[in-house]
């Protein structure tokens, strides 16, 4: 017999009142967690893929699609430039590197991008295993995309057409010819290869195109000087059909203004539940007093002091919190791993789902304290607590 | 074993009770008799140190607990008497066995279970040991708080109407219980009754008349 146990079987007397508590606070700590998981894994995933990408030069467009397109490999290109448009550019004295990227076909939803070695490089991909291409029609894989395909080196496949789409060119197998590490940037989830692979895929197939109207989808550019950021994008944008867009300029829109507005309201919800788990608690513990009173009385009687019946009361609705608190950052977990299950993998992102935040400690913190104080005045009640009257009324 | 001397005691200034002297030896049954009204509740809870008297002094054997502390009076009471109620209050979330051990738990001195299980098997409910209190019947129930109540054996015995809802069988019980405790023990029982059955058991006794105002 002690304190702990004592209170454990009090919260299970009343099984129905105690799972309502355990609900609201797994549910509100679950939410929580969640979005401060999410909040920091896409943060941190869309400051990791703008690294060292100061514009991205594409067709005229929308500017977040372009880049959410070339740069995080998630939303459907603006369309293509013609490749001597893009050649030309890329000589620009302002323009230290310039990456190409052509889009067109997938296998099986990952998407085939033809590039240089240059994309592999900047993106910090070392060869995990084999070798990066080295002529049309040779792919080296991304890590997720070569373990959830199930493809080795020698393996040959038809793309797709399409980013999306199913229709299979199977006039022209790729060849994978090695196997990059993992990242932990959108690297891992794609298919890289030469651009003219696409050019030659595509060539049999539409028939109409020759080498003058070869194209590519992007260009990731960096620059020289920050002194570019002025003059380039805006050059490119008035004087050409081209469309420039900088990415840190889109990314802190859309990270630095719409990202939050959708986690902090989430969050406001999931500390709204919070307390309503408190109330809940404070209720349940509060109802039950007059019912317990005979029951405390007599602890009296038989030689508890006040503060043992004070803190047994607090540690009633310490279970709660301790089991609710652990049952919503599961939640929070498991609702990370579903979330890798289905919307992410659409987007080939892979969340981590084994990650401890510190502020899931504060978040803890705070669900004692709101504990404390919904058990406070239920156990206050003990100081006030008539014992003979209690037990002459009863 | 149990002297009271002049007591009194004032509820919220409107009514005072001028209780006659009581006093109980070591081995021997008293009953606390009278009207309704007339503060025998309130006289038992005063021997308790539940209530403090207005005036007056309770000595239980050696110990005069009418000038402990608050805090001394719940551990004299929760090692030296023991109380029987009306109702039978059990704690509903515990076990029979458990609720035994509760007492001595609260008190810093943990009861073996050889002495639980001697306890509940001298009211004949050894093997309720593991049932919850709501799957005993009131007579059940009643006897649990007696065995609880001389767990400890305790010098002084409080029992409030412990009779009053049970029926003649189990009167018969829970008087032979007391009155046999008392014997063994050599400790002092105090009843407060209106019950004829005990009166005719117990016939000494003190009688309370009605407050004066």
């Amino acid at each position: 017999m002690n304190l702990i146990l004592l209170s454990w079987r009090n919260v299970l007397y009343r099984p129905l009142e105690a799972l309502l508590s355990l609900l609201l606070i797994s549910l509100s700590v679950g939410m929580v967690s969640l979005l401060l998981l999410l909040g920091r894994q896409l943060e941190g995933q869309f400051l990791r893929n703008i690294k060292g990408i100061d514009m991205v030069v594409g067709a005229k467009g929308s500017p977040l699609q372009l880049i959410l397109s070339a740069v995080y490999q998630i939303d459907n290109p603006t369309g293509n430039i013609p490749k001597r448009v893009a050649d030309s550019l890329a000589v620009h004295p302002m323009i230290r590197q310039a990456i190409p990227l052509a889009y067109g076909d997938n296998y099986l939803g990952f998407r085939i991008v033809g590039t240089t070695h240059a994309y592999p490089a900047h993106m910090e991909a070392a060869v995990g295993s084999g070798r990066l291409w080295n002529q049309a029609m040779e792919v080296t894989l991304g890590a997720t995309a070569a373990a959830t395909l199930g493809l080795g080196i020698g393996d040959t496949f038809y793309s797709q057409h399409g980013l999306d789409g199913e229709e299979t060119h199977e006039a022209h197998p790729f060849e994978v010819v090695g196997i990059l590490g993992a990242t932990g940037s959108v690297v891992d989830q794609l298919i890289l290869t030469d651009v003219s692979s696409l050019w030659e895929v595509h060539a049999s197939h539409e028939g109409e195109e020759d080498t003058t109207g070869r194209a590519i989808t992007a260009l990731l550019v960096s620059f020289r000087s920050p002194m570019a950021f002025f003059s380039l994008p805006r050059a490119i944008n008035e004087a050409t059909a081209l469309q420039a867009a900088i990415p840190s300029a889109e990314v802190s829109r859309l990270v630095g203004q719409l990202l939050p507005v959708v986690l902090n309201t989430g969050q406001g919800i999931g500390l709204a539940i919070l307390l309503m788990a408190g109330v809940s608690m404070f209720v349940s513990l509060y109802s039950r007093l007059r019912e317990r009173a005979p029951e405390l009385a007599l602890m009296r009687v038989m030689g508890a002091s006040r503060g043992r019946l004070f803190w047994l009361i607090l540690t009633e609705a310490g279970w709660l919190c301790v089991l609710g608190y652990l049952g919503g950052i599961c939640l929070a977990r498991l609702g990370v791993a579903g979330l890798n299950a289905t919307v992410m993998r659409r987007y080939h992102y892979a969340l981590e789902v084994w990650q401890w935040l510190p502020e899931e400690g504060l978040l803890g913190l705070l669900l004692l304290g709101i504990g404390f104080l919904a058990a406070l005045l239920p156990a206050m009640a003990v100081f006030r607590l008539n014992i003979s009257q209690t037990l002459a009324d009863a | 074993m149990l002297h009271t001397q002049g007591l009194s005691y004032t509820y919220s200034g409107s009514v005072t009770f001028r209780f006659p002297d009581l006093i109980c030896p070591a081995g021997e049954v008293r009953l606390i008799t009278g009207a309704s009204g007339a503060g025998k509740t309130t006289l038992l809870h005063l021997v308790a140190g539940l209530r403090r008297p207005d005036t007056g002094t309770i000595r239980i054997g050696e110990e005069t607990i009418s000038s402990l502390s608050d805090r001394q009076a719940d551990l004299f009471r929760g090692a030296k008497i023991g109380m029987v109620f009306q109702r039978p209050h059990l704690v509903g979330s515990l076990r029979v066995g458990e609720n035994l051990r509760l007492g001595p738990w609260l008190t810093h001195r943990p009861a073996s279970v050889a002495a639980i299980q001697a306890a509940l098997a001298s009211v004949g409910l050894a093997h309720k040991d593991r049932a919850y209190p709501a799957a005993l019947s009131q007579g059940e129930q009643q006897r649990v708080t007696i065995a609880r109540a001389l767990l400890t054996t305790p010098a002084l015995v409080l029992a409030d109407e412990p009779t009053a809802s049970l029926d003649d069988d189990n009167t018969e019980v829970v008087a032979g219980l007391l009155a046999r405790y008392a014997a063994e023990q050599q400790a002092a029982v105090v009843i407060v009754t209106h019950d004829a059955r005990l009166k005719t058991r117990f016939p000494a006794h003190i009688s309370l008349t009605a407050a004066a105002v």
